[in-house]
């Protein structure tokens, strides 16, 4: 049993909406990551991933349930307690154009969290030029601005500053979204290459379920604020067990010929704000049945897999 | 015998204006689109797929110039019409949606209203009847309840429901040439699937045309008759699409179906393409792609290779595309160079 260096246990966030109502954007979520493993979170917009990935970094408060970061409860430390503890979880965003200063030479873009560090000048010269080399930048990129670099050099230089601290994990927050294809491609393999040499763990949220599958061990999807099924990389892609999730594989244009498609899932995903009861998918479920509509489906262990649904399969 | 194209374009070349030099950002593009066919159009950010549908929908703004070659519509070359017969082209004759629906929309204006004004401004109806229609739009356009949504403001609706009001008012005058820039990239992938569905449903309802610009390949596969790949500003590769996907005449078009990641397999080591593409307006010496291409030889670097056609429709501006198909070097000789449109 290696140990969980994060942990979310039944974590709820509400934000207050028009009319005293509450939008419940992450509800009851569960979920720990062991050290050296990767978790993908996939769901449509609204789904809630961003603000999951949001409390998980804790630049959002949970309305309740507990965050566990090494072990440690965090969830009600204050920003001053939360400093020097921010260095081993970090972040890289989907737009690096304006996660990173275009003021700032990019080796000081990289230095700027070992700040916190108290190092010597010569040995954060070093260390950036060691993470420079290790996200496949040249060595004279240092000297240089943002804007100098094309949209997934940038993107190396947003992974470069998370790394830089020698964090235990990253969160990716659609990553690599913005960027082309071919150049996507070089992004997820420095991801995974990265990953499997310094072995860290890392979170990895996105739309995108062919990127997902490519640099993820687990994979959480997310309907509704709700985890509705999670399991190993390979079970959940290949043997769907939630209706949610074979429509969302369904509804993926692969580029191949000749798929076999489905009929598209009816409707669209109705407002957090108006989540339908028990059951949040039954309007849109091929499967729903009078129970889906009545009693709320629990997150159910169904073969060492996560499924929340009243007839999996 | 095929049917003449409702868009043929030859050797079209556009150039920006920045500063005091113009700046060619497309170069000797030519293909057809035939009537109820979907051609899609695929290539990377500053491929040039969007300024071909501008170009042809002659909506460059003040910078963009066409500087060669012509875009027929229905037989006749557009490229030098006054700006006043373009107006009455436009929405009648070929109509275009955009990625963000929201930006296209005018959020100050009912959905229904924004409708029934293309009907009353270019089919001259009546207040009355252009709202009936506009209605009945809607609904052909997979709306629930058209009556009441009608009324509602862009703002009102999911960005799903706005695109179908986008394609409401494209197909209001029953176009011959449909341009669809990125039409499902905003959205959502269940919702997505709806969209295409929809879409692939009005060629064969109007029996228009439809031109489908797209980064996704799997879009493409889902979508298309024939594709064109693009690459820094030109026309790297033309095929059917079973042809294309089967054995692609272009090392980018292979390259880029392979750097896809699928959900439906896990691979170990994605291919990618090492590098950027170039600025259509300093291209690198010979082929455009040589810096990239794994199969660059001497000649790639010193000579720009020719859009040249092959047997089964495939065009490919490939100085190896006769290895990539599979033929033998003899066969370079039947091998037309070519410049015009497609056969």
């Amino acid at each position: 049993m290696t140990a969980s260096v994060l942990a979310l246990e039944r974590v709820r966030r509400d934000f207050p909406a028009a009319g005293g109502r509450a939008l419940r954007a992450v509800d009851d979520v569960s979920l720990s990551l062991a050290s050296g493993e990767t978790i993908g979170i996939v769901g449509e917009s609204g789904c809630g991933k961003s603000t999951l990935a949001r409390i998980i970094l804790k630049l959002l408060p949970a309305t309740s349930g507990r965050l566990l970061w090494a072990g440690e409860d965090v969830t009600a430390l204050s920003e001053r307690m939360m400093r020097p503890r921010r260095r081993h979880i970090q972040a890289v965003f989907q737009d690096p154009v304006s996660s990173l200063n275009p003021r700032m030479r990019v080796a000081d873009i990289i230095a700027e969290p070992l700040r916190q560090l108290r190092l010597s000048r010569s040995t954060v010269k070093e260390h950036v030029q060691q993470t420079l080399a290790l996200v496949g930048l040249p060595a004279n990129s240092g000297e240089r601005f943002p804007h100098a670099f094309s949209g997934g050099q940038r993107q190396r230089i947003a992974i470069a500053r998370a790394l830089a601290v020698e964090p235990t994990i990253v969160v990716f927050d659609e990553a690599t979204s913005s960027l082309d294809v071919s150049v996507q491609a070089q992004i997820l393999n420095l991801i995974a290459e990265v990953q499997a040499r310094l072995s860290l763990s890392f979170i990895f949220i996105s739309h995108n379920l062919g990127a997902v599958r490519h640099v993820s061990g687990r994979v959480a999807v997310m309907y509704l604020g709700r985890l509705v099924e999670e399991a190993e990389e390979a079970a959940l892609f290949d043997e769907p067990q939630h209706p949610y999730t074979q429509a969302l594989l369904a509804a993926v244009p692969e580029p191949v010929l000749g798929q076999r498609r489905p009929a598209p899932l009816p409707g669209e995903v109705p407002s957090a704000l108006d989540r339908p009861p028990a059951c949040h998918f039954h309007p849109r479920c091929p499967r729903a049945q009078t129970r889906c509509r009545e009693q709320d489906p629990a997150l159910r262990d169904i073969g060492g897999r996560l499924v929340r649904c009243h007839f999996p399969g | 015998m095929t049917p003449s194209p409702v868009l043929a374009v030859t050797d079209l070349g556009v150039a920006f204006r920045t500063g005091d030099s113009d700046h060619p950002v497309l170069s000797n593009v030519s293909f057809t689109i035939a009537p109820s066919e979907i051609l899609g159009i695929v290539g990377e950010s500053g491929s040039g797929k969007s300024v071909t549908a501008m170009a042809v929908m002659r909506l460059l703004g003040p910078q963009g110039r066409i500087t060669g070659g012509t875009v027929e519509l229905d037989g006749a070359d557009i490229t030098a019409l006054p700006e006043k017969a373009m107006l009455a082209l436009r929405g009648r004759t070929v109509a275009m949606i955009f990625q963000e629906p929201m930006t296209s929309l005018n959020p100050l204006l009912t959905v229904g209203f924004q409708i029934a004004e293309v009907l009353r401004e270019k089919l001259l109806l009546g207040r009355a009847e252009a709202r009936a229609r506009a209605v009945t739009l809607m609904r052909n356009a997979g709306i629930p309840s058209p009556v009441q949504r009608a009324d509602d403001y862009p703002h009102m609706l999911s960005g799903g429901m706005r695109q179908r009001i986008m394609i409401a008012i494209a197909m209001a005058c029953e176009p011959r040439l449909l341009i669809a820039d990125e039409p499902t990239t905003a959205l959502d992938v269940t919702i997505q699937a709806q969209i295409l569905d929809m879409m692939a449903e009005l060629r064969h309802r109007h029996g228009a045309a439809i031109m489908l610009i797209t980064h996704d390949m799997g879009v493409i596969a889902r979508m298309a008759d024939r594709v064109l790949v693009m690459y820094a500003g030109e026309v790297v590769e033309c095929a059917p699409i079973a042809e294309m996907f089967a054995r692609p005449a272009h090392p980018y078009t292979r390259l880029l179906m392979a750097a896809i990641p699928t959900a439906r397999r896990k691979v170990a080591n994605l291919p990618s393409i090492p590098g950027v593409m170039p600025s259509p307006g300093r291209p690198p010496s010979g082929c455009r792609f040589h810096p990239r291409c794994p199969m660059a030889i001497d000649i790639c670097r010193t000579r720009p290779p020719l859009l040249r056609a092959f047997q089964a429709g495939r065009i490919s501006r490939c100085h190896r595309a006769e290895e990539m198909l599979g033929l033998q070097p003899t066969d370079t000789l039947a091998a037309t160079a070519m410049l015009g449109a497609a056969p």
